[in-house]
Protein backbone atom coordinates (compact mmCIF):
# COMPACT_ATOMS: atom_id res chain seq x y z
CA UNK A 1 0.00 0.00 0.00
CA UNK A 2 1.82 3.27 -1.12
CA UNK A 3 -0.40 5.98 0.05
CA UNK A 4 -2.94 6.10 -2.02
CA UNK A 5 -4.89 9.30 -2.67
CA UNK A 6 -8.13 7.88 -1.81
CA UNK A 7 -8.86 4.87 0.71
CA UNK A 8 -10.15 1.46 -0.72
CA UNK A 9 -13.83 2.32 0.31
CA UNK A 10 -16.22 5.34 -1.02
CA UNK A 11 -17.25 8.07 1.48
CA UNK A 12 -20.45 6.40 1.77
CA UNK A 13 -19.58 3.23 2.65
CA UNK A 14 -16.67 4.61 5.36
CA UNK A 15 -20.02 6.35 7.04
CA UNK A 16 -21.67 3.22 6.91
CA UNK A 17 -18.44 1.32 8.72
CA UNK A 18 -18.08 4.19 10.97
CA UNK A 19 -21.17 6.38 12.18
CA UNK A 20 -22.47 4.13 14.94
CA UNK A 21 -19.63 4.11 16.47
CA UNK A 22 -18.42 7.71 15.99
CA UNK A 23 -22.28 8.68 17.26
CA UNK A 24 -21.30 7.08 20.20
CA UNK A 25 -17.96 8.23 21.02
CA UNK A 26 -19.47 11.88 20.34
CA UNK A 27 -22.48 10.92 22.80
CA UNK A 28 -19.69 9.96 25.47
CA UNK A 29 -17.70 13.05 25.06
CA UNK A 30 -20.96 15.42 25.77
CA UNK A 31 -21.94 12.94 28.78
CA UNK A 32 -18.81 13.69 30.11
CA UNK A 33 -19.06 17.14 30.18
CA UNK A 34 -22.94 16.78 31.27
CA UNK A 35 -20.92 14.92 33.83
CA UNK A 36 -18.77 17.05 35.35
CA UNK A 37 -21.22 19.95 34.86
CA UNK A 38 -24.06 18.34 36.76
CA UNK A 39 -21.40 17.66 39.33
CA UNK A 40 -20.13 21.48 39.40
CA UNK A 41 -23.75 22.75 39.90
CA UNK A 42 -24.94 24.17 43.41
CA UNK A 43 -21.43 23.58 44.20
CA UNK A 44 -21.17 27.21 45.35
CA UNK A 45 -17.65 27.96 43.60
CA UNK A 46 -16.44 30.77 41.58
CA UNK A 47 -14.67 29.35 38.96
CA UNK A 48 -17.32 26.53 36.57
CA UNK A 49 -15.41 22.92 36.24
CA UNK A 50 -15.56 23.76 32.17
CA UNK A 51 -12.66 26.21 32.75
CA UNK A 52 -10.96 23.33 34.00
CA UNK A 53 -8.03 23.49 31.65
CA UNK A 54 -8.24 19.60 31.04
CA UNK A 55 -11.79 20.00 29.73
CA UNK A 56 -11.12 23.76 28.37
CA UNK A 57 -8.77 21.73 26.51
CA UNK A 58 -10.91 19.06 24.79
CA UNK A 59 -13.65 22.06 23.89
CA UNK A 60 -11.13 23.51 22.03
CA UNK A 61 -9.82 20.15 20.36
CA UNK A 62 -13.57 20.24 19.39
CA UNK A 63 -13.50 23.50 18.01
CA UNK A 64 -10.59 22.05 15.43
CA UNK A 65 -13.03 19.09 15.01
CA UNK A 66 -15.91 21.56 13.32
CA UNK A 67 -13.29 23.61 11.45
CA UNK A 68 -13.90 21.86 7.81
CA UNK A 69 -9.92 21.72 7.39
CA UNK A 70 -8.16 17.82 6.86
CA UNK A 71 -6.00 16.33 9.20
CA UNK A 72 -8.20 16.94 12.45
CA UNK A 73 -6.77 13.90 14.28
CA UNK A 74 -2.98 15.60 13.40
CA UNK A 75 -3.82 19.02 14.41
CA UNK A 76 -5.85 18.06 17.73
CA UNK A 77 -2.71 15.57 18.96
CA UNK A 78 -0.76 18.68 18.37
CA UNK A 79 -3.13 20.94 20.62
CA UNK A 80 -2.82 18.68 23.33
CA UNK A 81 1.11 18.50 23.13
CA UNK A 82 4.16 20.36 24.52
CA UNK A 83 5.08 21.95 21.81
CA UNK A 84 8.24 23.52 23.24
CA UNK A 85 11.79 21.95 22.41
CA UNK A 86 14.15 21.99 25.73
CA UNK A 87 14.56 18.53 27.72
CA UNK A 88 13.09 19.83 31.16
CA UNK A 89 15.29 19.86 34.14
CA UNK A 90 13.61 16.94 36.01
CA UNK A 91 11.09 13.98 35.66
CA UNK A 92 7.42 15.34 37.62
CA UNK A 93 6.56 11.78 37.98
CA UNK A 94 6.19 9.16 35.74
CA UNK A 95 2.98 9.41 33.78
CA UNK A 96 1.71 12.67 31.38
CA UNK A 97 -1.27 13.75 31.84
CA UNK A 98 -2.95 14.50 28.71
CA UNK A 99 -2.29 18.54 28.05
CA UNK A 100 0.54 20.25 28.61
CA UNK A 101 1.53 22.04 32.33
CA UNK A 102 0.78 25.84 31.61
CA UNK A 103 4.25 28.00 31.82
CA UNK B 1 0.12 -15.69 10.64
CA UNK B 2 1.33 -12.80 12.19
CA UNK B 3 4.32 -11.15 13.98
CA UNK B 4 3.41 -8.99 17.27
CA UNK B 5 6.89 -7.04 17.48
CA UNK B 6 6.34 -5.64 20.46
CA UNK B 7 4.62 -7.09 23.58
CA UNK B 8 5.50 -7.24 26.95
CA UNK B 9 4.20 -11.41 27.86
CA UNK B 10 6.25 -11.22 31.06
CA UNK B 11 3.07 -9.84 32.08
CA UNK B 12 0.64 -12.30 30.25
CA UNK B 13 -0.79 -15.61 31.23
CA UNK B 14 0.14 -18.82 29.01
CA UNK B 15 -3.52 -18.87 28.08
CA UNK B 16 -2.78 -15.35 25.95
CA UNK B 17 0.19 -17.43 24.60
CA UNK B 18 -2.40 -20.21 23.36
CA UNK B 19 -4.91 -17.61 22.30
CA UNK B 20 -2.09 -16.03 20.37
CA UNK B 21 -0.85 -19.03 18.70
CA UNK B 22 -4.50 -19.67 17.75
CA UNK B 23 -4.60 -16.52 16.07
CA UNK B 24 -1.82 -17.31 14.23
CA UNK B 25 1.40 -16.01 15.45
CA UNK B 26 4.54 -17.14 14.82
CA UNK B 27 6.69 -14.86 16.64
CA UNK B 28 7.15 -12.23 19.33
CA UNK B 29 9.37 -9.69 20.23
CA UNK B 30 9.43 -8.18 23.68
CA UNK B 31 11.07 -5.06 24.65
CA UNK B 32 12.51 -4.55 28.52
CA UNK B 33 10.08 -2.44 30.51
CA UNK B 34 8.52 -0.84 33.66
CA UNK B 35 7.67 -3.38 35.55
CA UNK B 36 4.69 -0.96 37.32
CA UNK B 37 6.92 -0.36 40.21
CA UNK B 38 10.67 0.86 40.09
CA UNK B 39 13.41 -2.09 40.67
CA UNK B 40 15.10 -1.38 44.10
CA UNK B 41 18.78 -2.48 42.83
CA UNK B 42 20.38 -2.97 39.69
CA UNK B 43 19.74 -7.04 40.40
CA UNK B 44 16.68 -7.18 39.97
CA UNK B 45 17.40 -6.37 36.26
CA UNK B 46 19.33 -9.34 36.17
CA UNK B 47 16.74 -11.51 37.36
CA UNK B 48 14.32 -9.52 34.76
CA UNK B 49 16.85 -9.96 31.82
CA UNK B 50 17.26 -13.82 32.40
CA UNK B 51 13.26 -14.05 32.39
CA UNK B 52 13.11 -12.15 28.97
CA UNK B 53 16.16 -14.43 28.00
CA UNK B 54 15.69 -17.28 29.31
CA UNK B 55 11.97 -18.25 30.76
CA UNK B 56 9.96 -16.71 28.25
CA UNK B 57 11.51 -18.16 24.92
CA UNK B 58 10.71 -21.83 26.50
CA UNK B 59 6.35 -20.65 28.02
CA UNK B 60 6.35 -19.22 23.88
CA UNK B 61 7.76 -22.64 22.17
CA UNK B 62 5.33 -24.58 23.91
CA UNK B 63 2.91 -22.61 21.38
CA UNK B 64 4.99 -22.83 18.75
CA UNK B 65 6.13 -19.14 18.91
CA UNK B 66 9.03 -17.62 18.30
CA UNK B 67 10.49 -15.22 21.39
CA UNK B 68 13.20 -12.80 20.92
CA UNK B 69 14.46 -9.79 23.78
CA UNK B 70 15.41 -6.46 23.73
CA UNK B 71 17.78 -5.26 26.48
CA UNK B 72 17.90 -1.74 28.20
CA UNK B 73 17.07 0.21 31.11
CA UNK B 74 13.68 1.70 30.33
CA UNK B 75 13.22 5.65 30.45
CA UNK B 76 10.82 5.75 33.37
CA UNK B 77 13.50 3.79 35.78
CA UNK B 78 16.32 6.54 34.08
CA UNK B 79 16.23 9.70 36.02
CA UNK B 80 18.60 8.04 38.83
CA UNK B 81 21.80 8.13 36.50
CA UNK B 82 23.87 6.54 38.46
CA UNK B 83 21.54 3.56 39.13
CA UNK B 84 20.86 3.85 35.10
CA UNK B 85 24.94 3.25 34.92
CA UNK B 86 24.56 0.30 37.30
CA UNK B 87 22.59 -1.19 35.25
CA UNK B 88 23.69 -0.31 31.68
CA UNK B 89 26.81 -2.08 32.94
CA UNK B 90 24.79 -5.23 32.83
CA UNK B 91 23.62 -5.25 29.49
CA UNK B 92 26.66 -6.45 27.26
CA UNK B 93 26.39 -9.37 28.65
CA UNK B 94 23.09 -10.00 28.09
CA UNK B 95 23.64 -8.67 24.61
CA UNK B 96 25.18 -11.73 23.59
CA UNK B 97 22.14 -14.06 24.40
CA UNK B 98 20.96 -16.00 21.13
CA UNK B 99 17.45 -14.60 21.01
CA UNK B 100 18.45 -10.97 22.08
CA UNK B 101 18.30 -8.39 18.82
CA UNK B 102 19.28 -5.35 19.85
CA UNK B 103 18.83 -2.62 22.60
CA UNK B 104 14.80 -1.70 23.41
CA UNK B 105 12.96 -0.01 24.35
CA UNK B 106 14.57 2.76 24.75
CA UNK B 107 13.51 6.74 24.40
CA UNK B 108 11.66 9.15 26.77
CA UNK B 109 9.65 9.28 28.75
CA UNK B 110 8.87 12.85 30.33
CA UNK B 111 11.66 14.50 28.16
CA UNK B 112 13.96 15.06 31.38
CA UNK B 113 17.48 16.12 30.61
CA UNK B 114 18.96 12.70 32.83
CA UNK B 115 15.97 10.64 30.41
CA UNK B 116 17.99 12.11 27.32
CA UNK B 117 21.39 11.46 28.67
CA UNK B 118 20.27 7.75 29.78
CA UNK B 119 18.80 7.38 25.83
CA UNK B 120 21.85 8.74 24.72
CA UNK B 121 24.15 6.07 26.40
CA UNK B 122 21.86 3.24 25.17
CA UNK B 123 22.42 4.93 21.44
CA UNK B 124 26.31 4.42 22.03
CA UNK B 125 26.05 0.64 23.58
CA UNK B 126 23.87 0.06 20.29
CA UNK B 127 26.70 1.34 18.29
CA UNK B 128 29.21 -0.21 20.15
CA UNK B 129 27.82 -3.93 19.64
CA UNK B 130 26.40 -2.88 15.84
CA UNK B 131 22.62 -4.27 17.10
CA UNK B 132 19.10 -3.09 16.11
CA UNK B 133 17.63 -0.41 17.91
CA UNK B 134 13.72 0.12 19.34
CA UNK B 135 12.28 3.20 20.90
CA UNK B 136 9.84 3.79 22.65
CA UNK B 137 8.21 7.91 22.26
CA UNK B 138 6.32 9.54 25.36
CA UNK B 139 3.42 9.43 25.97
CA UNK B 140 -0.04 12.09 25.83
CA UNK B 141 1.52 15.80 25.58
CA UNK B 142 4.76 14.77 26.06
CA UNK B 143 5.16 12.58 22.37
CA UNK B 144 5.56 15.55 20.21
CA UNK B 145 8.57 16.76 21.60
CA UNK B 146 9.85 13.41 22.75
CA UNK B 147 9.67 12.02 19.42
CA UNK B 148 11.76 15.44 17.93
CA UNK B 149 13.99 15.11 20.55
CA UNK B 150 15.04 11.56 19.93
CA UNK B 151 15.46 11.72 16.64
CA UNK B 152 17.98 14.79 16.66
CA UNK B 153 19.92 12.37 19.58
CA UNK B 154 20.00 9.81 17.07
CA UNK B 155 21.06 12.07 14.28
CA UNK B 156 23.56 13.48 16.42
CA UNK B 157 24.74 9.71 17.20
CA UNK B 158 26.56 9.90 13.82
CA UNK B 159 26.80 6.03 13.05
CA UNK B 160 23.51 4.44 13.39
CA UNK B 161 21.47 3.80 10.45
CA UNK B 162 17.98 4.94 10.36
CA UNK B 163 16.86 1.56 8.73
CA UNK B 164 17.91 -0.12 11.80
CA UNK B 165 16.53 2.25 14.15
CA UNK B 166 12.23 1.65 14.73
CA UNK B 167 11.05 4.42 16.13
CA UNK B 168 7.50 3.22 18.29
CA UNK B 169 3.84 4.14 19.41
CA UNK B 170 4.06 6.92 16.58
CA UNK B 171 0.53 8.57 16.19
CA UNK B 172 -0.82 11.56 13.27
CA UNK B 173 1.48 14.10 14.18
CA UNK B 174 4.76 11.90 14.98
CA UNK B 175 4.30 9.52 12.00
CA UNK B 176 5.50 11.75 9.15
CA UNK B 177 8.73 12.97 10.91
CA UNK B 178 9.97 9.75 12.11
CA UNK B 179 9.35 8.18 8.21
CA UNK B 180 10.91 10.64 6.43
CA UNK B 181 13.98 10.97 8.44
CA UNK B 182 14.53 7.05 7.06
CA UNK B 183 13.55 5.21 10.24
CA UNK B 184 11.23 2.06 10.65
CA UNK B 185 7.67 3.43 12.87
CA UNK B 186 5.58 1.41 14.70
CA UNK B 187 1.96 2.17 15.55
CA UNK B 188 0.40 0.72 19.25
CA UNK B 189 -2.72 -0.78 19.21
CA UNK B 190 -3.59 0.43 22.91
CA UNK B 191 -6.59 1.74 24.41
CA UNK B 192 -6.75 5.34 25.37
CA UNK B 193 -3.39 6.68 25.20
CA UNK B 194 -2.18 5.53 21.97
CA UNK B 195 -4.03 4.49 18.42
CA UNK B 196 -6.98 2.61 17.63
CA UNK B 197 -6.92 -0.10 14.85
CA UNK B 198 -9.17 2.37 12.74
CA UNK B 199 -6.89 5.25 13.13
CA UNK B 200 -3.60 2.54 12.54
CA UNK B 201 -5.68 1.49 9.24
CA UNK B 202 -5.55 5.81 8.29
CA UNK B 203 -2.15 6.44 8.79
CA UNK B 204 -1.45 3.24 6.61
CA UNK B 205 -3.32 5.01 3.81
CA UNK B 206 -2.70 8.17 4.35
CA UNK B 207 1.43 7.70 4.70
CA UNK B 208 1.23 4.31 2.81
CA UNK B 209 2.89 0.60 4.99
CA UNK B 210 6.87 1.29 3.77
CA UNK B 211 8.75 0.68 7.04
CA UNK B 212 5.70 0.27 8.93
CA UNK B 213 4.25 -2.37 11.71
CA UNK B 214 1.86 -2.89 14.33
CA UNK B 215 1.93 -4.33 17.55
CA UNK B 216 -0.29 -4.65 20.60
CA UNK B 217 2.46 -3.85 23.61
CA UNK B 218 0.37 -5.76 25.57
CA UNK B 219 1.31 -5.57 29.18
CA UNK B 220 -0.06 -5.22 32.16
CA UNK B 221 -2.17 -2.18 31.38
CA UNK B 222 -5.54 -2.50 29.28
CA UNK B 223 -4.35 -4.24 26.26
CA UNK B 224 -4.81 -7.05 24.01
CA UNK B 225 -2.61 -9.33 22.85
CA UNK B 226 -4.30 -10.43 19.54
CA UNK B 227 -4.52 -6.35 18.84
CA UNK B 228 -2.46 -7.72 15.69
CA UNK B 229 -4.90 -10.09 14.40
CA UNK B 230 -8.16 -7.92 15.31
CA UNK B 231 -6.11 -5.09 12.91
CA UNK B 232 -6.30 -7.37 10.05
CA UNK B 233 -10.22 -8.11 10.27
CA UNK B 234 -10.23 -3.91 10.83
CA UNK B 235 -7.96 -3.89 7.31
CA UNK B 236 -10.18 -6.01 5.31
CA UNK B 237 -13.67 -3.63 6.46
CA UNK B 238 -11.68 -1.21 5.15
CA UNK B 239 -11.35 -2.64 2.01
CA UNK B 240 -7.63 -3.85 2.33
CA UNK B 241 -7.04 -7.20 0.61
CA UNK B 242 -5.31 -10.06 2.02
CA UNK B 243 -1.55 -8.98 0.46
CA UNK B 244 -1.85 -5.57 2.66
CA UNK B 245 -2.85 -7.48 5.98
CA UNK B 246 0.31 -9.76 5.32
CA UNK B 247 2.64 -6.92 4.69
CA UNK B 248 1.74 -5.04 7.74
CA UNK B 249 1.24 -8.08 10.38
CA UNK B 250 3.77 -10.64 8.97
CA UNK B 251 6.05 -9.40 6.02
CA UNK B 252 6.94 -5.74 7.49
CA UNK B 253 7.83 -6.47 11.00
CA UNK B 254 10.44 -10.35 8.98
CA UNK B 255 12.12 -7.51 7.07
CA UNK B 256 12.77 -5.05 9.81
CA UNK B 257 14.09 -7.84 12.74
CA UNK B 258 15.64 -10.35 9.68
CA UNK B 259 18.80 -7.24 9.98
CA UNK B 260 19.34 -9.10 13.29
CA UNK B 261 20.72 -12.67 12.10
CA UNK B 262 19.52 -14.36 15.52
CA UNK B 263 15.78 -13.26 14.21
CA UNK B 264 13.86 -16.10 12.81
CA UNK B 265 9.86 -17.01 12.37
CA UNK B 266 10.79 -20.04 11.04
CA UNK B 267 8.16 -22.90 12.10
CA UNK B 268 8.72 -24.06 15.28
CA UNK B 269 6.71 -27.48 16.56
CA UNK B 270 4.85 -26.87 19.79
CA UNK B 271 5.77 -28.51 22.63
CA UNK B 272 2.71 -28.47 24.65
CA UNK B 273 0.01 -28.61 22.24
CA UNK B 274 -2.56 -30.43 24.37
CA UNK B 275 -2.51 -27.26 26.29
CA UNK B 276 -4.13 -25.62 22.52
CA UNK B 277 -7.14 -27.52 22.39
Amino acid sequence: MNAPDKPPLSSEQLIQLGFIQARSRLVDVAAFLDRVQRADSGSGGSRSALEDERVAAILAAMRLALDGQPERARRILESFSDLSTDPVAHADGKAARGIPNKP
Amino acid sequence: MFIDPHVHMVSRTTDDYARMAVAGCIAVTEPAFWAGYDRSSPQGFVDYFRQLTESEPLRAAAYGIRHHAWICLNPKEAEDHAFAKDVMALIPDFLKCPTVLGIGEIGLNRNSRTELAVFEEHLELAAKFDTLVLVHTPHLEDKHKGTKLILDAIRNQGSLKPGRVLIDHVEEHTVRCVLDAGFWAGMTLYPDTKCTAERAVDIMETHGTERLWINSAGDWGHSDPLAVPKAGVTMRARGHGPDAVRRITLENPRTFLSQSPRFSDQPLRPTAPDAIR
